[in-house]
């Protein structure tokens, strides 16, 4: 949906109310305007961006703030793997979903140039890999079932709180991934692209300026 | 149009005013807050600006619009404070701007430019941020005119 932002700001309650929503009760919301409707929807800040770069938002002539659930970095400090992880519904867990995420941050400059992209759903996940020529609406290079089911460990937090300990979830995961030194575990796709390579002992980190 | 034949508010910030700042503030900066120093808002003729050496904003009478027709005069609270925003980002990215005339123009201008890209704002707080950019573009490259040093 696009939005237009009125640039009004005053105290309210958000509608949107995401995991990361800072105005449940009254404080600062701006207005946003739907369009061509132009319904007003009061938002907060960070409900505003979770709308952008979950795709179901955009404004033109936006930028989001360069952010990653996840960063991984070699150990020259290079950017090498962007991930973005979504607590999304079943039945959104698919490639027309992340394809969309994707455009819609590539669109905002939302992420930047990494030699990987990783978009983890709790059902699957989808690897982009920077080639040339890329479009906005490139498929994934990669793509496999996430097994959100074989952390039994985590159900109960992330039933609590689906948004956040998703995401320390995958941190987790890719962070298991650079540490392991036992070849044979590692899987297929992520030998096979270079991911593992590329991320091997590097540093990862959670809710990173990129 | 110069920048300099333009004026912003003057006078010090009423309590309401401060507020209505630390809001918008709030607004622009989502989940990375960073400080707003109110310590001189009350004082006339005080400025809003980033200040590298401390790496933190000062909000000032500035923050408000005044007359005169210039971008950089009409410019809403909002836009004026993602201007500052933008300065403390980039700093944060590694930038590090000129600070003497006429250079720090064209950092000025580039703050602005960056600023107007901010999903907050509105069409207008964008136009009047960009039309910034240009006037003080404007004025460096009138500098250099001055100087022989574009022709």
């Amino acid at each position: 949906m696009n939005i237009e932002p009125s640039g009004v700001v005053t105290v309210g309650v958000c509608e949107i109310q995401t995991e990361k929503c800072s105005a449940k009760v009254p404080a600062p919301i701006t207005a946003v305007w739907s369009l061509p409707a132009r319904r007003q929807i009061n938002v907060c800040s960070p409900c505003l961006d979770e709308m952008i770069r979950s795709g179901e938002w955009q404004i033109e002539g936006a930028r989001l703030r360069r952010r990653a659930d996840v960063a991984v970095f070699d150990k020259s400090g290079n950017l090498q793997l962007v991930v973005e992880a979504k607590y999304i519904r079943p039945e959104e867990d698919n490639l027309n979903r992340a394809v969309q995420i994707r455009r819609n941050l590539l669109a905002h400059s939302g992420i930047p140039d990494s030699p990987f992209f990783l978009i983890v759903f709790p059902g699957h996940f989808y690897l982009w890999k920077k080639g040339l020529p890329d479009t906005y609406d490139r498929q994934a290079d990669y793509s496999d079932e996430f097994f959100f089911k074989s952390f039994p460990e985590w159900r109960k937090s992330v039933q609590q709180q689906p948004g956040i300990e998703f995401e320390r979830l995958v941190s987790e995961w890719i962070k298991d991934l650079s540490r392991s030194n036992d070849e044979s575990s590692i899987p297929a796709w992520a030998q096979v692209s270079g991911l593992y390579d590329a991320i091997r002992n590097g540093s990862v980190v959670s809710e990173a300026a990129v | 149009m110069s920048i300099f034949l333009g004026r912003r508010n003057g006078r010090g910030l009423s309590d309401s005013q401060i507020e209505y700042c630390v809001q918008a503030w709030n607004i622009l900066c989502g989940k990375d807050q960073k400080t707003l120093i109110l310590d001189e808002a009350r004082m006339d003729r005080s400025s809003t600006r980033f200040a590298e050496h401390l790496d933190l904003v000062y909000l000032g009478a500035d923050a408000y619009p005044g007359e005169g027709f210039s971008a950089n005069s009409r410019m809403s609270v909002l836009a004026c404070l993602a201007h500052e925003l933008s300065h403390a980002e980039r700093f944060a990215r590694g930038y590090r701007r000129p600070l003497e005339m006429p250079d720090v123009l064209i950092d000025e201008a580039e703050a602005s430019l960056d600023a107007s890209f901010h999903q907050a704002l509105g069409p207008k707080d964008r136009e009047d941020l960009r039309e910034d950019a240009r006037d003080r573009l404007t004025d460096w490259l009138a500098g250099q005119s001055d100087l022989g040093e574009v022709s």
